[in-house]
């Protein structure tokens, strides 16, 4: 069975998965530098301003993106 | 060994850069533990030694198509390195500062560095905390892998900084110890596409990370809570504005009673005449008008450094991202808009780690309504003649702190509400991505706080002793000039009481006089010298009370909506008309806010006259 794969902004909170896929987005750029990267671990720490922000996890740093940012970032579930 | 004519300092941003500037310059420079605090780069010269030491903004990459560089932060760091910015030689040698903490996350920009084949230092920063935090680095292997030698330091105590001044080529430099040395010159570094640099040394237990920072952790609970976080916000702005309000006053007060008194005890010396009301009435009312108000000043910065400096203020841009997002804005604009609290020059500048240009301009043009200190002096001086100190919530709230929010309120409204029209009209938005990293919550450090806080006072005293020196002269002798039969005109007849008197026509609607109108003039050269000059045309330090029976409460009251909302800062014009690179943005803003201000300054007369 092929592991599932979802946009990073449907990660539930507490839940780890790889990146497995970044968008085109020439702004996505930054994010790589930040960690966000294929094959990275990420997890998702918590939601902030009613969803609209979330705190990621990655490479032991915490970093928030937005909603729309995430989910231009396709991860798979581990485990 | 001979030392560098120039050295450039790069790395990622908040890994303490401008701490080791500052260590190495013994220069001020603005340390913060927010990503972006060095907006431009900095020069200074290395002491005990004739190399220029640049500063350059913190940068994740140097790679990247300039159309699409995070920001200009990049492109300015990325030019300097390159040596293709004019005026300035190209570096001969770089101090690559890393944070030992975060080591795994910046050796792709590490081996970028490397790659352009400069006498390069890596400078491995806040390797106390890496060791209080259980993690291990072993240097020499960092140095193979990099191909470079390699410091272990920490700027914030100082320790290690020998190993730099060696580098540099600082002589009688303390420094015994070898630096790791370079290996194998020959050997290209090993390359890497996403950075996973570390692995390899981590995988050999050369590089352990750290311990996260468990009491980081655990103040984002709170700080970040849906409910909490929100709630601390408020908290912390609204305590900002009372700490401010309640601990500054006496301080200005009695600063402003020693000042008047050495300007009586020295007037006593002086020729009657003449000579006396220049120095005295002229130049020293003018100086102690805008003096008196250097302790608020300074309490302001210190409670945005400590903000920054601690690590809390990302957590605010995230708070505040939802709300700024809404008007069109990012959370990222949240730090240049609440330093414009202070100086919308320095704000302005601070957009410049904002990566959308959309948003970046859209802060730079909304960032002259936040209410900056400049405006301070006239409102603290019309909210205590004209509001009552009376308690709203018990003890906590007067009614002179809810003025001041409100007024503060009428600032920050103006600017949502502007950025919101622009969004929707001129800059429509793209929807660029928005990331902000959270630093670990760290103690600030008080030498930093300390060197900011003095070069503010020396920014400050310098800016009364020039600007407002000679506006207050050009005021006096507008106010006391043309000579009539070798005496001093009244102020009626003076030059500045026909400009007043030309301007009558337009102040009337406003409940204005032409006192004030003048002030208004004059406040082009700089903001705060309103109060000195009205007491210059009312020849009296008492301004409040003159004002109460020239343009009483209903004329105060437009004449601060006017203050909140009119573009009377020559400078932040000029700074604009730099940052944006035309004369269209600063004209437009100029036109724009002068609009919006004589509107709600009218609409706040006629409302006002008809309900008091």
């Amino acid at each position: 069975m092929s592991p599932q794969t979802i946009p990073l902004s449907d990660l539930a909170v507490g839940t780890h998965a790889l990146i497995s896929k970044m968008g085109d987005d020439p702004h996505l750029c930054y994010l790589r530098c930040m960690g966000f990267c294929p094959g990275a671990h990420v997890e998702l720490i918590r939601r902030v301003s009613g969803g609209a922000l979330s705190i990621y996890r990655v490479d032991d740093a915490d970093v928030a993106l937005r909603k729309a940012t995430a989910a231009k970032i396709s991860v798979r579930m581990e485990g | 060994m001979p030392g560098f004519r120039t050295v450039a300092i790069i790395g990622p941003p908040n890994v303490g850069k401008s701490t080791v500037f500052n260590r190495l310059t013994g220069l001020r420079q603005k340390v913060g533990n927010y990503s972006g605090v060095t907006v431009e780069q900095h020069e200074g010269q290395i002491k005990g030694t004739r190399t220029r030491l640049l500063d350059l903004p913190g940068v994740w990459s140097l790679e990247g198509d300039e159309s699409d560089l995070t920001s200009e932060d990049q492109c300015i760091a990325v030019r300097a390195l390159r040596g293709e910015i004019e005026g300035q030689p190209r570096p001969e040698a770089v101090l690559l500062v890393l944070d030992a903490t975060q080591l795994h996350r910046q050796m792709t920009l590490a081996r970028q560095v490397i790659a352009h084949k400069l006498p390069t230092l890596v400078v491995v920063n806040m390797s106390d905390l890496l060791a209080a935090r259980e993690g291990y680095l072993d240097p020499l292997s960092l140095a193979q892998t990099l191909n470079s030698p390699v410091a272990m330091v920490s700027a914030g105590t100082g320790g290690g900084m020998d190993a730099i001044q060696r580098f540099v080529g600082v002589k009688n430099s303390a420094a015994k110890a070898p630096l790791l040395p370079v290996m194998q010159p020959h050997v290209e570094p090993r390359q890497i596409g996403c950075p996973r640099g570390m692995s390899e040394i981590e995988n050999e237990g050369l590089y352990r990370r750290p311990l996260p920072s468990e009491w980081s952790r655990r103040i984002d609970h709170v700080a970040l809570h849906p409910v909490f976080g929100p709630a601390l916000f408020f908290l912390i702005t609204l305590g900002v504005f009372q700490t401010i309000f309640r601990a500054a006053a006496p301080a200005s007060a009695l600063f402003q009673k020693l000042l008047t008194g050495f300007g009586v005890w020295f007037g006593a010396f002086l020729p009657n005449g003449f000579v006396h009301s220049l120095v005295i009435d002229g130049l020293w009312t003018g100086v102690v008008s805008v003096l008196t108000y250097l302790p608020l000043i300074l309490l302001l910065f210190l409670v945005i450094a400590l903000l920054e400096d601690s690590g809390y203020m990302a957590r605010a841009a995230v708070i505040a991202d939802r709300m700024m997002y809404r008007f069109g804005l990012s959370g990222r604009s949240f730090l240049p808009l609440l330093s414009a609290y202070a100086c919308a020059v320095p704000a302005i500048m601070a957009t410049r780690t904002i990566s959308s240009r959309r948003d970046r301009l859209t802060t730079i043009l909304v960032a002259p309504f936040m209410t900056c200190s400049a405006r301070l002096p006239l409102y603290t001086m019309i909210i205590a003649a004209f509001i009552p100190d009376r308690p709203v919530v018990g003890q906590f709230l007067g009614l002179r702190a809810c003025a001041m929010m409100g007024l503060y309120g009428i600032g920050m409204a103006a600017a949502l509400i502007t950025s919101r029209l622009l969004h929707l009209s001129l800059l429509r938005k793209d929807d660029s991505a928005f990331a902000i990293e959270l630093p670990e919550f760290r103690l600030p450090l008080w030498r930093s706080l300390g060197i900011n806080l003095l070069d503010r006072a020396r920014i400050f005293v310098k800016q009364v002793g020039t600007i407002i020196l000679a506006t207050s002269l050009a005021v006096w002798v507008l106010a006391n000039f043309p000579l009539h039969h070798g005496q001093l005109s009244p102020i009626g007849q003076s030059y500045l009481g026909s400009i007043g008197n030309a301007m009558e026509p337009a102040l009337r609607p406003l409940g204005l006089d032409r006192n004030v109108g003048v002030a208004l003039l004059t406040a082009f050269v700089a903001r705060e010298t309103v109060v000195s000059t009205l007491g210059t045309l009312y020849q009296t330090p008492q301004v409040g009370v003159a004002l109460r029976h020239s343009i009483g409460l209903a004329g105060a009251l437009s004449l601060l909506v006017f203050f909140a909302l009119a573009m009377q800062c020559t400078s932040t014009l000029a700074t604009v008309k730099r940052e944006t690179n035309s004369w269209r943005w600063p004209l437009f803003q100029f036109a724009y806010m002068s609009v919006i201000a004589y509107t709600m300054a009218w609409l706040t007369f006629r409302i006002s006259s008809w309900l008091l």
